[in-house]
């Protein structure tokens, strides 16, 4: 058929659009139709089945499909067009692997998320997303997720925003082939049973863990083991805690938000923090919210930090009024011995001291000397200048540094005269490294604020 | 990675020499030269020149992905730029072409902008633009409707 198709238009030159009178849509095989359809909204995909005949039920086959309570004028249509739906999914022709179900509802609507989702589970999905939506949405609406859930033998991609999860007796791969799981403001029975739902997936790649302020009951400990484990995420992950093990193939590391670790019985805060970090240390890619940072930087007080020798990129959200970033950055910079990129997101500094001089002086950390090449350092709300304190600090003793990006409020260099001298001084300080180039930008709009060339060709650009 | 060249022939005989790893974005060639490694000269039986063309348009600009955000996003400034290139006819025929060359990302591509095509049209305008042919009695359509009403509810009425 399709071979018929093609002869059929390549005997008339291409016509435009308004030449197109013979129906080639309609002519295409169902599952390219279907899968123009999943890119549309579902009124609009349940719209075609009024074209023709033809039309009548080619939507049912769609291979995924993103419900929207919404979208509907109200939950019991919505309610009546799920429940056909679904039924019709279990049809041999449909080839539904993905679905999506975002719900919003009141206190009279039912409560049938609970049994749609025992039913998808049963099926043959690869994705299932559930999200109980919007902020308002009170948890007494939130629903159940069925136990049937915790045992689909085909599920690829999971995530949960927002429902009740409930305890069940942990198997080892009950979830055999899940690869992403994604788990936001969830609540557990405990916290044991979020670690079942973990350890359950022996293959899982992709891990996010995202807290409501809540839901980290009994202030007990988390311990994730997941042995394929690749990007691990941690939004506002607050309990007392937290045990990685097994994790040697970490690729990306995201933690996000208040970060807590304090002591546990028999094992000191400081004890507690060497294991977390140790457990991490095998990742390329880290990314640390200020509370991480603080933690480390009470970590650096008492010892070194394991070695992070994968680590390629680092990037911080540092909060340097409550503790002074230059005093730690080296020690933190020494644990890094591969770092290619860093980032800085700098909220506020505290002013020069001559202590800082005197920091300079103590070894330069290995990656600064070798791997180092780009760093970018962004201040957007500061007045101080001690984020131009720690861009020096990257010019002086890199050695290969090929770029350095300082990112500065627009107010920095119009409040203060002091400022734009302490900017030109650091533009016209000596480069450990010949190639390094600095661009300057106002951090709100990202246009440049000045920009100089190395110092090989000496072209001076535009400066303020 | 192998220079080797590779020659491409459509429907209607005309020939298109790219590099093996660009062929090879094409998933049936891709296939091909894994059962058997000496292949030089391929066949396509499914797709006229012109399209064909196009097909390899797309495999040599997204020969190698990378992952960085910048070279993300021009590519994808790319692909707009490409696809506004054609009429919906076209469209329809590159879709057919990636589907049966098996090129992944050329298919989602089209289909998302096909879809944009359609969307917000009223399923009168769908036919009107594609002319597809309403085989409908007006009874048989009203029940149709009536079936999933909410969808139907503050747009078009069907006309006669």
């Amino acid at each position: 058929m399709e071979s018929r198709i093609e002869r059929s238009i390549c005997v008339e030159p291409l016509a435009g659009f308004s030449n197109a009178r013979e129906d080639l849509i309609s002519k295409l095989p169902e599952v390219l139709i279907s899968q123009i359809l999943s890119y549309l909204p579902t009124k609009d995909i349940v719209r075609t089945s009024v074209l023709s005949k033809r039309w009548k039920s080619i939507w049912l086959l769609i291979p995924g499909l993103h419900l929207d309570s919404c979208e509907f004028p109200d939950y019991n249509t919505f309610v009546d067009f799920m429940n056909d739906f679904l039924f019709s999914s279990r049809e041999p022709k449909s080839c539904l692997n993905k679905l999506k179900l975002s719900i919003q509802k009141d206190e009279t609507d039912p409560s049938c998320v609970t049994l749609w989702t025992d039913f998808v589970a049963r099926g043959k999905l690869t994705h299932l997303d559930v999200e109980f939506g919007g902020r308002l949405l009170m948890r007494v609406y939130w629903e159940l997720m069925p136990l049937s859930l915790y045992t689909c033998k085909t599920l690829l991609h999971l995530r949960l925003y927002r429902v009740l999860l409930r305890k069940f007796d942990p198997r080892v791969d009950s979830l055999p082939r899940l690869k992403t799981l994604c788990l936001e403001e969830n609540v557990y029975p405990n916290e044991a049973s979020l670690e079942s739902l973990i350890s359950s997936c022996p293959v899982l790649e992709d891990l996010t863990i995202v807290r409501a302020d809540d839901n980290v009951r009994n202030n007990s400990g988390l311990v994730v083991d997941a042995p394929r484990l690749k990007y691990l995420t941690f939004n506002n992950e607050k309990s007392k805690s937290k045990t990685i093990s097994n994790l040697g193939s970490l690729v990306k590391v995201n933690i996000l938000g208040p970060f807590n670790i304090s002591s546990v019985v028999g094992c000191s805060k400081e004890q507690m923090a060497h294991n977390f970090l140790a457990g991490i240390s095998t990742v390329r890619y880290l990314i640390v919210s200020e509370d991480m940072m603080e933690l480390i930087y009470s970590y650096l007080k008492v010892d070194s930090l394991p070695q992070f020798c994968n680590l390629s990129c680092l990037k911080a959200s540092v909060w340097l009024s409550s503790f002074d970033f230059l005093d730690i950055l080296p020690k933190l910079l020494e644990s890094c011995p591969n770092l290619k990129f860093i980032v800085l997101d700098t909220t506020c500094i505290v002013n020069r001291t001559k202590a800082m001089v005197e920091r300079r002086v103590s070894p330069v950390p290995k990656c600064l000397l070798s791997s180092l090449e780009f760093v970018e350092i962004k201040n957007r709300i500061s007045v101080d200048d001690g984020a131009l304190e720690v861009a020096r600090y990257f010019v002086e003793n890199s050695m290969n540094l090929k770029k350095l990006v300082l990112g500065l409020a627009s107010s920095f260099l119009r409040l203060r005269l002091a400022n734009r001298a302490v900017l030109k001084d650091l533009l016209a300080l000596p480069r450990r490294s010949s190639m390094c180039q600095i661009e300057v930008f106002n951090a709100l709009n990202g246009r440049a604020l000045c920009y100089r060339k190395n110092k090989k060709t000496g072209r001076v650009g535009r400066i303020f | 990675m192998s220079s080797n060249k590779i020659v491409l022939t459509s429907s209607d005989g005309e020939s298109f020499e790219v590099e093996e790893v660009v062929a090879r974005k094409l998933q049936i060639v891709g296939h091909m030269l894994e059962d058997d490694c000496v292949i030089n000269e391929i066949p396509l039986q499914n797709v006229t020149g012109d399209i064909l063309s196009m097909v390899i348009e797309y495999c040599k600009t997204h020969v190698d992905e990378e992952e960085s955000e910048e070279a993300q996003t021009k590519l994808k400034t790319w692909d707009e730029e490409f696809m506004k290139k054609f009429d919906i006819k076209t469209l329809l025929q590159i879709i057919l072409a990636a589907n049966y060359l098996n090129v992944k990302g050329l298919l989602d591509l089209v289909s998302q902008t096909i879809a944009d095509t359609i969307k917000d049209y009223t399923p009168e305008q769908i036919r009107e633009v594609f002319g597809v042919e309403n085989d409908y009695t007006e009874e048989e359509e009203a029940e149709v409707r009536k079936e999933n009403a909410w969808a139907f509810d503050e747009a078009d009425t069907p006309k006669p």
